[in-house]
């Protein structure tokens, strides 16, 4: 809302300048976002008359004006056409400007001249660019013109608890509590004529569950036209496009007192009759946008005897619209419910000045004060006469609120210490009623503070006003929560730690995902994907591209793996995120999963590294330093029942011990890759459970003592067949070598020539030990003729060289 | 051989010996004199030889000069050995000069997401005061996203924040994670004290400063007699380890409906400290949080008594203060996960 200072000081007494007064505000709750300064740089501005106007001699579109500017009367040239002898208006004089560059003298087709006259636009008080700003004729002939027209106008942005604050006595109300500036609050009488309005207008109120209160005045005789300087400056500086008097009045004290008001044109009411009712099938409504509009069943209307005319709380209807030709007026001061204009602004989408104000929930207390307003200005503007009192269909008023509290209460909330006169200080300008009780205080909680329920709502308002700044700050001193810790969330950040320590880079990707996005991930899909049925959507996405709740977080990370290979050599990736799985029960389960993804170079690019692609073997690797973090162990196990991998690349993940399943690792297949641009390198990726994993996660690791007696090293180099697996090798190697085997490591893998064809050569080195004693070369020989005996018998396997 | 005429041979030997030893440079000509000289062939042995050839009263005064002229030379040797061996290593380290400016050779590490790395930040302060991390789904009911935090269906409030919603309406995406605050009063009785860092989602259209998933860190506190000096103070200390010792906080009145009082906390801004700069639009001031006292309607639905209790509540998003912290101007970088982005946080 816009809240030019010079209105603003009619109903409050400020001493403050406009920043401070922001400030504030601002600090006080009510956002003041900006600061327009009306005439700020206007430099020698000033009031002329115009003492006569002439059409130049030698050019068709000019003008030429003598103007009088107190005591001296200049020379203008102007190409505007709107100027009359007598006109008041605002003159530039040279030497001086408007913001712009300064104005110097100059001479038009030989006719020297001496400023410039100023079109509303140009000074920022109306929108029309095209004339010369007409002044009233009051203004003082001579005066620099920003005394008398300059202004700052507070952009302020309200929290929707205040919709008192969308009128500019609302915030005069804050600013006299912030301030202890004097508050003039309007107070209009009920308009008096020879004719009670129960008798000109008539009012039904059939449905008034959604409109508890509406009062109709009545005046007849007006004269339509435009409203004067002053009033159409406001209107402007407050953001709103002057129309005529009439109109002008109705959102003058709208913005005046934030209640809305609708003009309509007695005569164009079938019956001179209102009738507040939902609008029935079929009904139709020109609003005065010019838009028709299907009204639905349940949309409040007023109507007159046979049709709507208005749409209630939002728009007029064009039929029943003020036009230079009214002399008649309905003035509607109604009070609607918010949830219905809400709806109704919602579903025409179709919001006002109006419904933003409905919409929060107005005072019902405010129409016959609004409607009082109202026909005051219009007598004084449009002439007239108005009808007495108001047709005032209404529901039970109900009682004010009482809150009851202690200056304690405030304090053992707040943490600072107010004395009754300061919490007096704060309220009563505010509007509420304070009457001692019992024990403390008795709060009336004035009618349009609708959002005031409370002694912690008090507490606010005595806080906010002091000033949030003025509360100490101290660390809490109570008891502290009995100590527990989330195991799951540490080990979740221990397994990320231990991923970024294995050289991945942490990724963060969206939880919505295009339907067809997992489809991509079978390589037999084809070229039509079909989308997930098996994920939830969401039933407003923004986009298709992010429209279902993801199930794997594997496409998001090739799809940042193929994005990243535009630049990068190297893109080794992963994610600890949720996947959101149906059915609804009311939520859906969600299990947190990591995915890994690694593609293109295995180290960094350096001057003098011995580059090389990553493999299979890389992916194991970390997967196996991140669950060596979680002391966990596992194995992978060959699988061919993977979706997206490569059919000979892929092992199921199982912890050792005790065989679960955890996820996969492998090799994308190269389609799958494709279909993420990952091209021309080979992409590697594990999607495991990371639930299964951190709950299985623990601390017990037992550290063996450094060994007394020396190792003794021997390598064995076995030739087996292809399809001899590593795995099972090993198992064979460490249940036949007994005891004396500490520990063996493979060291070398080599096919080719002399190792015949479809065999390949596996070479480990084993170190044996005994925990007493140095071991004999006899004891080594014959643990080693053991492994060789069982690895010959289960895989005939032959030691290379012999 | 006269004793006179052998002391004399012996000087001019050890002169020799010594001008020889002077012009041996390498291992190899330092052997060499000392097989000329000292060897049991050398010249000083040949000398010894002929001592024995004087008469027996010279002989003692002959060995004894012998002998002298002996330990010389094999102290110059031993010197002059040193010497070489200073000097053969001060050759090879010459020649294994490199370019020290080369750089240094990559490491082979990954990293965190900068989002991760400021939760944990955040966290660790909280910890310190006494928070314990918990945690919520992202898939939400109405209930505990909006009507539990007295945000009734309609309410004006929820214009505030647009929601992605599921089939059936009830459940959506958490605009924020207030809602685990209702979830952790049901299953604990105060004192509380929880930190709850977790992704929301808001139907927002993406710009520079918008970004329709992002985390957020909740903060509640129930227990008897807490006040907003306390919610200030937590703050504060807050403030002052993420950003620095002596930044200045300012708290004025906001409006969340889940509170009462409601609080907006600024600070000054890290990067300028309060000059102004790009960063917070020339102000000196970053918005960061919103805060406030339990709303005793909070308290109630989970049937905690607010005239026994209070609380307060508060909630940060990590993006934003990432974002301060760093002069990033745009906040899809995070999400858009290009790693010369992400890298830069190594």
């Amino acid at each position: 809302m816009r809240v030019p200072l010079r209105w603003l000081k009619e109903y409050v007494d400020i001493s403050l300048s406009a920043e401070e007064l922001a400030a504030r505000l601002t600090m006080s709750g009510t956002e003041v976002s900006g600061i327009l300064r009306i005439g700020i740089d206007w430099d020698r501005v000033v009031i002329g008359q115009v003492e006569s106007i002439d059409r130049h001699e030698n050019a068709d579109n000019l003008f030429v004006a003598r103007v009088r500017l107190g005591t001296e009367t200049i020379t203008l040239v102007t190409a505007a056409s709107n100027l009359k002898t007598g006109d008041v208006a605002p003159v530039v004089r040279a030497g001086g400007r408007l913001g712009g560059p300064v104005l110097e003298p100059r001479r038009f087709r030989g006719v020297l001249s001496e400023g410039m006259l100023c079109s509303g636009d140009e000074l920022g008080v109306s929108p029309d660019k095209e004339s010369i700003y007409i002044l009233e004729p009051s203004a003082p002939i001579g005066a620099d013109l920003r005394e008398f027209l300059g202004d700052e106008v507070l952009d302020i942005e309200l929290t929707p608890n205040r919709p008192d604050c969308l009128g500019v006595v609302g915030i005069a109300r804050e600013v006299a509590a912030l301030t202890g500036g004097q508050l003039r609050v309007p107070r209009p009488s009920p308009p008096a004529g020879d004719v009670p309005a129960t008798e000109v207008v008539r009012v039904f109120v059939d449905d008034p569950d959604l409109c508890p209160r509406y009062t109709a005045a009545y005046l007849e005789g007006v004269r339509v036209g435009p409203s004067p300087p002053w009033l159409q400056r406001r209107l402007y500086l407050a953001g709103m496009r002057p129309i005529n008097n009439v109109v002008d009045v109705t959102n003058y004290v709208m913005l005046e007192l934030g209640q809305p008001l609708h003009a309509f044109d007695a005569d164009l009411l079938r019956n001179a009759t209102i009738r507040v009712r939902r609008a029935k099938k079929g009904e139709r409504l020109t609003t005065i946008d010019g838009t028709a509009r299907e009204l639905l069943e349940d949309v409040l209307v007023i109507a007159d005897a046979d049709a709507p005319t208005a749409i209630a709380g939002v728009m007029g209807g064009a039929d029943s619209e003020i036009s230079d030709s009214t002399t008649n007026i309905v003035l509607e001061s109604a009070t609607f419910d918010r949830l219905s204009v809400r709806r109704t602004s919602r579903d025409l989408r179709l919001s006002s000045e109006a419904s933003k104000r409905f919409d929060k929930g107005l005072d019902p207390e405010l129409p016959p004060l609004a409607s009082h307003q109202a026909v005051g200005l219009m007598l004084e503007l449009a002439g007239g006469r108005a009808a007495t009192g108001l047709v005032d269909v209404r529901q039970p008023a109900r009682p004010p609120r009482r809150i009851r509290f202690t200056p304690r209460d405030v304090s053992s909330l707040i943490g600072q210490t107010y004395s009754s006169k300061e919490i007096e200080e704060v309220l009563r300008p505010l509007g509420f009623q304070l009457e001692p009780s019992d024990d403390g205080v008795e709060a009336t909680v004035p009618s349009w503070r609708m959002d005031v329920e409370g002694k912690a709502d008090i507490a606010e308002e005595v806080a906010r006003i002091k000033g949030y700044d003025a509360i100490p700050s101290v660390l809490p001193s109570g008891n502290l929560p009995a100590a527990a810790e989330n195991a799951i969330l540490r080990w979740e950040e221990i397994l990320r730690s231990a991923l970024a320590a294995a050289g991945l880079q942490e990724v963060i990707t969206y939880a919505l995902v295009d339907p067809h996005a997992e489809a991509k991930l079978d390589p037999d899909a084809g070229d039509r994907l079909l989308p997930n049925l098996a994920s939830i959507p969401t039933s407003n996405p923004m986009s298709v591209e992010h429209s279902q709740l993801r199930t794997s977080l594997l496409p998001s990370l090739f799809a940042t793996v193929g994005a990243n290979l535009r630049y990068q050599q190297r893109v080794s990736i992963f994610e600890i995120a949720r996947v959101y799985l149906p059915p609804l029960d009311p939520l859906p389960t969600e299990r947190r999963r990591l995915a890994i993804a690694m593609a293109g170079q295995r180290y960094p690019e350096s001057w003098s590294a011995n580059q090389a692609p990553v493999d299979f073997y890389d992916l194991k690797a970390t997967v196996e330093a991140a669950l060596n973090t979680l002391n966990l162990s596992c194995r992978t196990t060959p699988t061919r029942k993977t979706q997206w991998a490569h059919s000979g690349r892929a092992a199921a993940v199982e912890l050792d011990p005790g065989g679960v399943v955890v996820g996969l690792v492998g090799q994308v297949h190269p389609r799958v890759a494709q279909r993420f641009d990952v091209e021309g390198v080979d992409l590697y990726a594990a999607d495991l459970d990371v639930d299964m994993l951190l709950a299985q996660a623990h601390e017990e690791r037992t550290i063996r003592p450094l060994p007394r007696y020396p190792a003794v090293d021997r390598d064995l180099a076995l030739i087996v067949p292809d399809q001899v697996s590593y795995a099972d090798l090993a198992a064979a190697i460490g249940s036949a070598a007994g005891p004396l085997l500490d520990h063996f490591r493979l060291f070398d893998v080599y096919r080719g020539a002399p190792v015949p064809e479809g065999h390949r050569s596996l070479a480990v080195s084993l170190a044996f030990r005994s925990p007493d004693r140095t071991l004999s070369e006899d004891e080594v020989v014959s643990a080693m003729e053991a492994i060789e005996r069982e690895v010959a018998r289960q895989f005939g396997a032959k030691v290379r060289g012999r | 051989m006269l004793l006179a005429t052998i002391d004399e041979t012996l000087r001019v030997l050890a002169e020799r010996a010594l001008s020889e030893l002077e012009k041996a440079r390498d291992p190899g000509a330092l052997e060499s004199w000392r097989t000329a000289y000292l060897g049991r062939r050398g010249a000083l042995a040949e000398h010894m030889r002929a001592i024995v050839q004087l008469e027996p009263e010279a002989r003692p005064a002959a060995g004894q000069a012998a002998n002298a002229a002996k330990a010389r030379l094999e102290s110059a040797f031993d010197a002059r050995q040193r010497r070489i061996e200073e000097l053969t290593l001060d050759r090879r380290l010459e020649s294994e000069r490199i370019d020290l400016t080369l750089p240094g050779r990559p490491l082979h590490t990954g990293g965190l997401h900068p989002i991760t790395l400021t939760l944990r930040r955040i966290v660790e302060i909280f910890r310190d005061m006494g928070f314990q991390v918990a945690e919520g789904p992202e898939v939400e009911l109405d209930w505990y996203n909006f009507e539990a935090l007295n945000i009734p269906p309609e309410h004006p409030a929820r214009d505030m924040v647009d929601t992605f919603y599921v089939n059936p309406p009830s459940v959506l995406l958490r605009t924020h994670t207030s809602p685990v605050q209702i979830r952790v009063m049901e299953q604990a009785k105060p004192p509380i004290r929880v930190l709850v860092p977790g992704r929301c989602y808001r139907y927002e259209a993406q710009d520079a400063s918008h970004e329709w998933m992002f985390y957020q860190v909740e903060g509640l506190a129930v227990d008897e007699g807490l006040t907003m000096a306390d919610l200030k103070g937590v703050l504060v200390a807050f403030a002052q380890r993420m950003f620095w010792p002596e930044v200045q906080c300012r708290f004025r009145c906001d409006y969340f409906p889940f509170v009462e009082p409601g609080v907006e906390m600024s600070v000054q801004c890290p990067i300028c400290r309060g000059s102004g700069c790009r960063v917070c639009k020339m102000s000196g001031w970053i918005e960061l949080l919103g805060a406030g006292m339990v709303h005793p309607q909070v308290l109630r639905n989970v049937d905690y008594d607010p005239d026994r209790v209070h609380g307060f509540a508060f909630g940060m998003g990590p993006e934003r203060i990432t974002m301060v912290k760093h002069a990033i101007d745009d906040i899809r970088l995070f999400y858009g996960n290009d790693l010369r982005f992400l890298q830069q946080f190594h």
